[in-house]
């Protein structure tokens, strides 16, 4: 055939720059910037601790999330499959033959009892997933409605479990989300980050460089194509619930260690911080695009933002402004600037929409 | 004809990308007739029904419709002069009831404003019954067979005030009797003064139904006139074209092989899957290429499917290679080397994927082992996809990008990677020019050379006398006729087809 002589005339023009793909790492840089010059001190070696110690619970969410989101599924559960794993933890570690009630007789416990009260839960929340991924591809259902079932299931069993009492978890979870290694000057290295920084290279190298990993992107980029060449495509959704639930669990468990202990009203936000963490990397919701690096920067986008604006002092930067004074005495005790924390999630929600907005907008003018 | 026509189409040309579909196309309809239109694939039909019926607008040409000259730039322009499509495939929305398909967007109101749904049920009740359908309209449509939505799409053409009703094959999927049941509506519309064109590949239904007929070929009028001035012999010829042929290069007649004596690859046995194919029983030798003819619906595209395990199959067995083949299973089909190359490409072709993973996807163990690597995965994607000769042949590139006939040579590059015992395919070259074409079967060829069986499904002729040794012909889900060692034209394929 005559293909080998024109390929070199036919080679790709050189590439032009691909505003959907970098527009995530841009948002991130102006969010950063942003909260630069309206922050004090916000480039600062703590303001990174602080970020990377916020951002660990999430980041282990978002990472089972992605495979989820990958092969074009969903998982409502989350955030209460994460809150179930930890309330079984915290009730287990109070168990009389473990450390006993409020965690009491917490050194004396063998670290053979520690494991399986940590091992239990995760156990259970794969067991969760699992159940959620057989009965959406036998039920034909979305993912969706199962998960949004398997939402209220777990939330049910957090509460009698716990019947609305709050728990001790095991010394270990505290250390992990509490501790941190003194590295630089006050640049502290949060152990719960090590561990999210962990989760996260391990789901890298199995998305990219394994066999599974390619059958997620293919499922989800076009099951029919991927279940014609032979993949088994049922269950490769089913291990992806099953990994979401896994990391759900372990994120649950880092949250409680760091708040040390468990009780009902944690991790009420946590499912979808994650999905706002993996979308705003630039994952597609409709599967097979996607990756645990653009996870990275989703998480670190929302919690730079969070933390930033937690750390925004209005009253200071009204007053730092170059406008008369009879303004600044009138903004001062304007409510906007007196009852800002209540303003909070009103401005995180406005950015989040502006960047998704804007993301999806360069994708589709992509496309 | 003594009336005046109704609708008159002249010189209609339409170009797709330049290549002309239509060339100066004439067709009238005289008010009250049932108007047949025939011709083979890619003849324009399709075309001319669409410009008709406002699909189309970018036409060259003049209609007139009750004398008055028309523009058709959209299907609504057309729905208000009264013409109204019913179409093969797409009969309503199956969810709903009858009586609101039968009112979609135009139901009746209360004066509160919220849809009367006494007065809509009365009238779908009433309505239906005119057409002899007697029908529970408050049921979902797809609870009803076929023939009953195609029933209730007419109901609803008339509904909106259509003079004019066009028939797209509205008998290919329907048994005789259902197909009877429809005659006997469209002739009852007939007296009621309905104007309809039908369009079909069966031309005894034209001879039992059509006052008129007209024939193309080749985006052109062959001829037009009384049906009675036809025979199922004359339209045929007409349709086919021997003349024209002559000097066009493709096949129309070939001369089949003897049979071959290697050994049967694959065999089934009493394969059937209700109202879709039944009891199919064939054998493909090595290097063999068996062919499948059949129009749409015939069946035959649906076994090769099932063959493959991507479609179902209620009764039956597969054997290859004398050990059986289990059915609905894609994974074990593949491992046996049992692979399916599909018409529609995006089915098979992952387009937001690199082409390399698209290549690499189905033996990913074989060629990649464990641990998956960029370079490693283009060092395999990339000399097979020079041999299948894809333009360009990169692998970091995205398959969508692709034209058709390129990434229906990325799936036979993905399967080039394992191995091939039986390679089955389904219009493999639906969509392509003819220089793609001639590519893809190339490769095709090259298989069968290597021992491969070969089954290949398609509703055109050409293609099959142009590549199958031997050539079953399919009627209504049934094998029919199978020609093997004698000459054979277009002709006698269509003949026992149909």
């Amino acid at each position: 055939m005559a293909a080998a002589e024109p390929t070199a005339k036919l080679a790709s023009p050189p590439r032009r720059v691909d505003w959907g793909d970098l527009a995530p790492t841009i948002s991130l840089a102006l969010i950063v910037i942003t909260f630069g010059a309206i922050v004090d001190g916000f480039f600062s070696l703590g303001t990174l601790s602080l970020i990377l110690q916020q951002g660990a619970v999430l980041a282990i969410a978002a990472t089972g999330l992605t495979f989820v989101l990958l092969c074009a599924e969903i998982d409502l559960s989350v955030g209460m499959v994460a809150l179930m794993s930890a309330c079984l933890c915290g009730v287990l570690w109070e168990q009389p033959w473990a450390a006993g009630p409020k965690g009491a007789s917490g050194a004396t416990v063998s670290i053979g009892t520690t494991i399986m009260v940590i091992a239990i839960p995760l156990m259970v929340a794969i067991i969760t997933g699992w159940l959620s991924g057989k009965l959406t591809v036998s039920s034909g259902l979305p993912s969706f409605i199962i998960t949004l079932a398997m939402m209220n299931i777990t939330l049910g069993l957090a509460r009698f479990l716990t019947r609305s009492e709050k728990f001790a978890v095991p010394t270990v979870l505290t250390r992990l989300g509490n501790d941190a290694w003194k590295l630089l000057g006050d640049f502290r290295l949060p152990r719960s980050a090590v561990l999210a920084a962990f989760v996260m290279v391990i789901a890298h190298l199995v998305l990219q460089h394994t066999r599974f990993g390619r059958y997620v992107y293919m499922t989800g980029g076009n099951r029919d194509a991927a279940r014609l060449a032979g993949v088994r495509t049922d269950r490769i959704v089913v291990a992806c619930l099953s990994l979401c639930g896994l990391t759900a669990a372990l994120a649950g468990l880092v949250n409680a260690g760091r708040l040390n202990s468990v009780s009902l009203d944690q991790n009420a936000e946590l499912l979808l911080d994650a999905v706002a963490c993996v979308v705003l990397g630039g994952t597609s919701l409709f599967g097979g695009e996607g990756s645990i690096g653009r996870t990275v920067i989703g998480v670190l986008t929302f919690t730079t933002l969070k933390v930033g604006l937690n750390l925004t002092n209005v009253e200071r930067l009204v007053k730092s402004w170059p406008i008369p004074t009879e303004w600044k005495t009138a903004w001062l005790k304007a409510s906007w600037v007196t009852q800002f924390d209540l303003l909070r999630p009103f401005l995180l929600g406005v950015v989040l929409l502006l960047a998704l907005v804007i993301h999806g907008r360069l994708v589709k003018r992509r496309d | 004809m003594s009336s005046p026509a109704l609708l008159t189409a002249e010189q209609i040309t339409v170009r797709f990308g330049g290549v002309p579909a239509l060339e100066n196309v004439h067709f009238d309809l005289a008010p009250g007739e049932v108007h047949g239109l025939v011709g083979c694939n890619g003849a324009g039909k399709s075309t001319l029904m669409k410009v008709l019926a406002g699909a189309v607008p970018h036409y060259e040409g003049a209609i007139q419709l009750d004398g008055q000259p028309v523009k058709l730039s959209s299907p609504r322009v057309a729905l208000s002069h009264g013409i109204a499509m019913v179409y093969q495939e797409m009969s309503g929305i199956g969810q709903l009831s009858v009586a609101e398909n039968l009112f979609l967007g135009r139901q009746p109101l209360t004066r509160w404003g919220t849809v009367d749904w006494k007065t809509m049920r009365q009238r779908a009740t009433e309505e239906l019954a005119q057409l002899d359908v007697h029908v529970d309209v408050r049921r979902p449509l797809r609870e009803n067979p076929l023939v009953v939505r195609q029933l209730v799409e007419i109901a609803r053409g008339l509904n909106s005030g259509a003079k004019i009703l066009i028939l797209d094959e509205p008998t290919s999927a329907l048994s005789p009797p259902e197909a009877q049941r429809l005659f006997s509506v469209m002739r009852r519309l007939r007296d009621r003064g309905v104007a309809q064109i039908f369009i079909t590949h069966f031309l005894e239904d034209v001879l039992a139904i059509c006052d008129r007929v007209t024939v193309l070929r080749d985006g052109q009028n062959v001829s037009a006139g009384a049906t009675a001035s036809f025979t199922r012999k004359s339209m045929l010829d007409q349709m086919v074209g021997r003349q024209a042929d002559a000097a066009g290069q493709e096949t129309v007649e070939a001369m089949l092989p003897p049979a071959s004596e290697k050994p049967v690859r694959l065999a089934t046995k009493k394969l059937t899957h209700a109202a879709v194919f039944e009891d199919v029983s064939l054998t493909v030798r090595a290097g063999e290429c068996l062919g499948l003819y059949g129009f749409v619906g015939a069946g035959h595209q649906e076994l090769v499917q099932a063959l493959a395990g991507a479609a179902p199959v209620d009764s039956g067995t597969i054997v290859v290679d004398e050990r059986p083949l289990p059915t609905e299973n894609v994974t074990t089909a593949v491992s046996r080397g049992v692979v399916f190359v599909a018409a529609d490409r995006g089915r098979t072709v992952t387009r937001r994927a690199p082409i390399a993973h698209n290549v690499t996807l189905a033996h990913l163990k074989r060629t990649m082992g464990n641990w998956l690597t960029r370079p490693r995965e283009d060092a395999v994607a990339r000399p097979v996809l020079e041999r299948v000769g894809c333009r360009p042949p990169d692998p970091r590139k995205l398959a969508g990008l692709l034209s058709g006939g390129n990434q229906q040579k990325v799936v036979f590059a993905k399967w080039l990677l394992g191995p091939i015992k039986v390679l089955l395919l389904e219009e493999p070259t639906r969509g392509m020019d003819v220089h793609a074409k001639s590519e893809v079967m190339q490769l095709v060829k090259e298989q069968q050379a290597a021992g491969v069986a070969v089954i290949l499904a398609s509703t055109e002729p050409e293609l099959l006398l142009a590549y199958a040794d031997r050539i079953i012909t399919f009627r209504r889900g049934r094998m029919h006729k199978e020609f093997a060692g004698e000459k054979v034209t277009k002709h006698d394929l269509m003949h026992a087809a149909e």
